[in-house]
C-alpha cells in the first residue's frame, strides 16, 4: 500500500515539474513584449544618440537624468513590491535578461564609435530601464488586474 | 527635419518613398531589428488570435504610454539651442518640441486612462495597438535625421501599411 502510494506520489511529483516545465518555456505574450521592448528600446536610443552626438549635444545631462530616473524606478517598485514579498519578481528571468542584455551590448559596440562610451552606457541602462518597465507591468500589474477582474466576476455569480 | 505634418498630395509620395527608403538602406541594421521588434508581436497575435493574451487590454495602453513619455523626452531636446538640454533654451515655437510635448501629453491620457478602465474596448484597441505604438517610434526615429523631411505626405506611407495589417489582424481575429 505505503509503495504504491509512494509510486503515485513520485509519479504526481515527476507530473508537476513536467508542467512547470512546460509552463516556463511557453513562449507568451510577456516574453515578446519583454524582447521587443528591449529591441526598441535599444533602436530608439542609438538613433538618439548618433543623432545628439552629430549634432554637438553633450550626452551627461540626459544620463544623469535616465540614471536618476532609473534610480527611482526601482526604488518605487521595491516600495511596491516589498510589503507583498515579491523583491524577487522586480527583474525578468536570468536567461531573458541574458538575452536582452546580450543583444543590447553587441548592437552599441557595433555603434561604439558613433555613440561614444557614454553612448554605450546609456544605450544599456535605456533599455533595461524600458524592458523592466514591461516587465513589471506584465508580471505584477496584468496579474493584480486579472485578479481583480476575477474577483468581481465571482462577485457577480454569488449575487 | 521636418514639415507641415497636414498636407498630402499625390506628387509628393515619389520624393517621400524615395526619402525613406533611403533612410532605411542607410541604417539597415537598426531599422531591421525595429521592424523585427514589431513583427514578433505582429506574428505572436496573428498566429494565437484566438488565446486571450494576444488581445489588446488596458496593461497594452499603459505600455504603449510609458514609451511614448521616452520618446518624448528623447525627442524634445533635438532642437534645442544651448546643446546642454538646459530648461530656459527649450524652444516651444520649434516644431519638434511641440511634438514632443503633444506625445508627453498623450501618454499622460493614456497611463490615466489604462488605470481609469472608462475606455470601451473598440477605443482601447485603437489606442493601445502595437501598429500605433511603432508609427510613433518610426516618425520620431526619422526625426532625428536631418537629411529625412518628415511631413504629411510620408506620415500617410507609413500609416497605411501599419492601419492595413492592423485591420488585417482584427479581421481574423473577429472571424476566427
Amino acid at each position: 500500500m505505503k509503495k504504491s502510494v509512494s509510486k503515485k506520489g513520485r509519479k504526481d511529483k515527476i507530473r508537476n515539474i513536467k508542467q512547470k516545465n512546460a509552463k516556463s518555456y511557453t513562449l507568451r505574450k510577456y516574453h515578446l513584449n519583454v524582447i521587443s521592448a528591449n529591441l526598441f528600446a535599444m533602436t530608439l536610443a542609438i538613433f538618439f544618440i548618433r543623432s545628439y552626438v552629430s549634432r554637438g549635444f553633450s550626452i551627461w545631462p540626459v544620463f544623469l537624468g535616465l540614471c536618476a530616473i532609473t534610480a527611482v524606478f526601482i526604488l518605487l517598485v521595491v516600495l511596491v513590491l516589498k510589503p507583498r514579498g515579491k523583491v524577487k519578481t522586480l527583474f525578468p528571468h536570468r536567461n531573458l535578461l541574458i538575452i536582452n542584455f546580450s543583444i543590447s551590448i553587441i548592437m552599441s559596440l557595433i555603434y561604439i564609435r558613433q555613440i561614444g562610451l557614454l553612448g554605450f552606457f546609456f544605450i544599456i541602462i535605456f533599455s533595461f530601464l524600458l524592458f523592466d518597465i514591461e516587465h513589471v507591468i506584465y508580471d505584477n500589474l496584468q496579474k493584480a488586474w486579472a485578479d481583480r477582474r476575477g474577483s468581481k466576476l465571482k462577485g457577480r455569480v454569488k449575487k | 527635419m521636418m514639415e507641415n505634418l497636414f498636407s498630402f498630395s499625390f506628387s509628393a509620395i515619389p520624393v517621400a518613398l524615395g526619402s525613406i527608403g533611403r533612410f532605411i538602406v542607410e541604417n539597415t541594421l537598426l531599422c531591421g531589428v525595429l521592424f523585427i521588434s514589431y513583427g514578433l508581436m505582429y506574428i505572436y497575435s496573428f498566429i494565437n488570435n484566438q488565446s486571450a493574451d494576444s488581445e489588446v487590454y488596458e496593461i497594452d495602453l499603459l505600455s504603449s504610454g510609458l514609451s511614448t513619455i521616452m520618446i518624448a523626452m528623447l525627442l524634445i531636446g533635438i532642437d534645442e539651442s544651448s546643446k546642454g538640454f538646459n530648461l530656459a533654451n527649450f524652444d516651444i515655437s520649434e516644431p519638434t518640441t511641440q511634438i514632443a510635448l503633444f506625445l508627453l501629453v498623450y501618454a499622460f491620457v493614456m497611463i490615466a486612462l489604462a488605470f481609469i478602465k472608462v475606455l470601451p474596448q473598440f477605443l482601447v484597441v485603437v489606442f493601445g495597438n502595437s501598429e500605433l505604438d511603432f508609427f510613433i517610434n518610426f516618425t520620431a526615429i526619422l526625426l532625428t535625421d536631418t537629411s529625412v523631411a518628415v511631413n504629411g505626405t510620408m506620415l500617410v506611407l507609413i500609416a497605411v501599411p501599419l492601419l492595413t495589417m492592423l485591420v488585417v489582424q482584427r479581421l481574423r481575429r473577429a472571424m476566427g
